[in-house]
């Protein structure tokens, strides 16, 4: 877990994104006057700050400026601007990494991940998911049933990973090639059941019950 | 493919190679003004037979006074040698009028007549020409010169608000990203089928918006290029990336037959939004499979070039429809049947692959499916391509 401090100045897209973050498990601070954003910033000491750049009555090239000067905190500027100038200019002001709206949420996850990664603060438990006796560490790459490790392959492990991320909830099989997608690995629906059923064997190959992924037809596919 | 296919026009023709299997193209595109219209036109040139030929009334009168005034002579018994040096005298001053007439007026009439050549300096010929002395040139001088003001004040206005009218879309844009950022970002958390058909219009608005985004950096568009060195594959993979919802939702399955190794030169931002018109398009029509295919063409002579050829085995595009794909606005049958076209896309790519000099080619056969073929030249510097830029 860690602590973001976030300067964005639409309330319903900060509110979204506070709700995401905390439901991942971040602590979320939020500026409230944006022309002493970078004193708000440097006095809160974030692990990570989310700065949006076009801001009433401030400059987010500036902020990010001032808050380089105190601190070598991680800086993702968050913007709606696309221009090669700003993004040019963000780095050369100090920001570490530059995210153009609308973008995706697990996109803005994994570069937060990196970030905090990159800086040290990142929480080595953070992450690690348990389901019903089975293990992974999504950071290492490992799964582990009662002690026993299995071995996955990459697709596989994403999609265990994001099943047992939203344990519980239905996840459609466009969802998990959605997913796959991301990741440059561009399954079609044959090879999607072929690594479900492929994780399948692998689990129980390890003693996991047969029933841990559950195949809702016409649905998805959901972990209990 | 032995279907109908459609060339964009762009400045290189020789970019663009059709393979040998291609028939030849259906359409050549909007041909330029040809350069050989100037051998049909009535001679302008300012000659001096040619201002003779306008002095004609001139010249005859000339010749009838000599007669009457040799006629008068003879009658009141002049001597034949007196009315000859009479004639001639009279002849000399007439052809001294003609030539200093002519030699006065050549230089600015020669540089008016080269304008003729020029539609688009005529607004600045009075700032050019220097005023001619006779009392029709300078008042033809001054009507010039009025009228290229007023054109050039047209113009001035008019793109201070196509400039002020992009600046809107733009701000616009960016304005519209910020709530279709905050719900994408609600629905992160939600799954199921209802959450995936809102996430699927999301997208759709987004990529609506960024079309007017594109349509708007159009017209501007030699300002919007930061051309580099980009890895051809790695282009197409997030181009398939950012639409992959409306990919997946179509049940499309991708094949990637890219060599990595490629590197074209190009504009990133433009150039992922070429292929995406290219694979919502396809997404659209029924594809079930898009295959990237990557070609080196002619390689190491001055026309080689890098192609990329996406095809899908969608429901492809009714001959007649082909050879105006890339015409603004042009929906075709399907389109308008589907209510979900806007014709602009191919428009926008064509427009896009013309000004930076890159190749494209729709070729298509209804029923078996559409490709479409992008070509990066190789042999270009930056500066060659920027000097192509500044002149289209």
């Amino acid at each position: 877990m860690a602590r973001l401090f976030i300067v964005e100045d639409d309330a319903s897209l900060r509110e979204n994104l506070v709700r995401m973050l905390k439901l991942k498990g971040h602590e979320c601070l939020c500026c409230e006057s944006f022309a002493n954003a970078a004193v708000e910033a440097l006095a809160a000491c974030p692990d990570c700050i989310l700065l949006d750049l076009s801001l009433p009555g401030a400059y987010g090239h500036e902020i990010c400026r001032s808050i380089r000067q105190g601190s070598n905190v991680p800086i993702i500027v968050l913007t709606s601007s696309d221009s090669e100038f700003d993004e040019v200019m963000s780095m050369n002001v100090g920001a570490d990494d530059y995210v153009v709206k609308p973008y995706r949420p697990a996109a803005l996850l994994a570069r937060i991940d990196r970030a905090l990664a990159r800086s040290g603060s990142a929480d080595p438990a953070r992450g690690c998911l348990e389901h019903g006796g089975v293990s992974l560490d999504p950071v290492r790459a490992e799964v582990s049933y009662r002690g026993k490790s299995v071995e996955l392959s990459r697709n596989e492990l994403l999609i265990l990973r994001i099943l047992m991320e939203n344990a519980g909830s239905i996840i459609s099989r466009s969802e998990l090639m959605d997913e796959l997608w991301q990741t440059d690995a561009f399954v079609d629906d044959n090879t999607l059941t072929v690594n479900v059923n492929r994780l399948r064997r692998s689990l129980q190959s390890a003693g996991v019950p047969d029933d841990f992924i559950t195949t809702r037809r016409g649905l998805g596919y959901v972990i209990r | 493919m032995n279907g109908s296919i459609r060339e964009s026009p762009t400045p290189a023709s020789s970019l663009s190679t059709a393979s040998p299997h291609d028939p030849a193209p259906v359409s050549p595109g909007p041909t330029p003004p040809a350069a050989d219209d100037r051998a049909d036109r009535p001679e302008r040139a300012y000659s001096f037979g040619a201002y003779l030929r306008s002095r004609a009334g001139f010249a005859f009168g000339v010749v009838a006074l000599i007669a009457v005034v040799a006629g008068i002579m003879a009658v009141t018994g002049s001597n034949a040698s007196a009315i000859a040096l009479v004639s001639l005298c009279e002849a000399l001053f007439a052809s001294a009028t003609l030539a200093g007439g002519f030699l006065r007026d050549r230089e600015f009439y020669q540089q008016l007549d080269l304008f003729c050549d020029s539609p688009e300096n005529a607004r600045y010929l009075s700032s050019i020409l220097d005023e001619p002395r006779t009392l029709e040139g300078s008042i033809a001088y001054r009507a010039l010169a009025v009228q290229g003001k007023a054109a050039s004040d047209e113009l001035a206005a008019r793109s201070r608000d196509m400039k002020e009218y992009r600046n809107y879309i733009e701000l616009w844009v960016h304005e519209a990203k910020t709530p279709i950022a905050s719900a994408q970002l609600a629905l992160s958390n939600l799954h199921g089928p209802e959450i995936n058909k809102v996430r699927g219009d999301l997208d759709r608005i987004e990529s609506r918006v960024e079309q007017a985004l594109y349509y708007a950096r159009s017209a501007t568009l030699s300002e919007d290029f930061s051309i580099e060195k980009l890895n051809l594959a790695a282009l197409a993979r997030k181009a398939c990336r950012q639409r992959s919802r409306a990919l997946i939702g179509a049940g499309v399955s991708l094949e990637f037959a890219i060599d990595e190794t490629l590197e074209v030169l190009t504009d990133a931002k433009w150039t992922d939004f070429i292929i995406g018109q290219v694979l919502e398009n396809s997404a659209k029509y029924g594809a079930k499979t898009i295959r990237f295919e990557s070609t080196v063409k002619d390689a190491g002579t001055k026309d080689g070039c890098i192609e990329l050829a996406i095809g899908d085995d969608g429901d492809g595009i009714p001959a007649a429809d082909v050879p105006r794909v890339f015409d603004r606005g042009f929906t075709g049958s399907r389109g308008r049947t589907h209510h979900k076209a806007t014709g602009m896309g191919l428009h926008l790519a064509a427009v896009a692959c013309a000004r930076m000099g890159l190749g494209l080619r729709v070729s298509s056969e209804e029923g078996t499916g559409t490709t479409v073929a992008l070509t990066f030249p190789i042999d270009r510097t930056r500066m060659d391509l920027a000097a192509n830029l500044t002149t289209s």
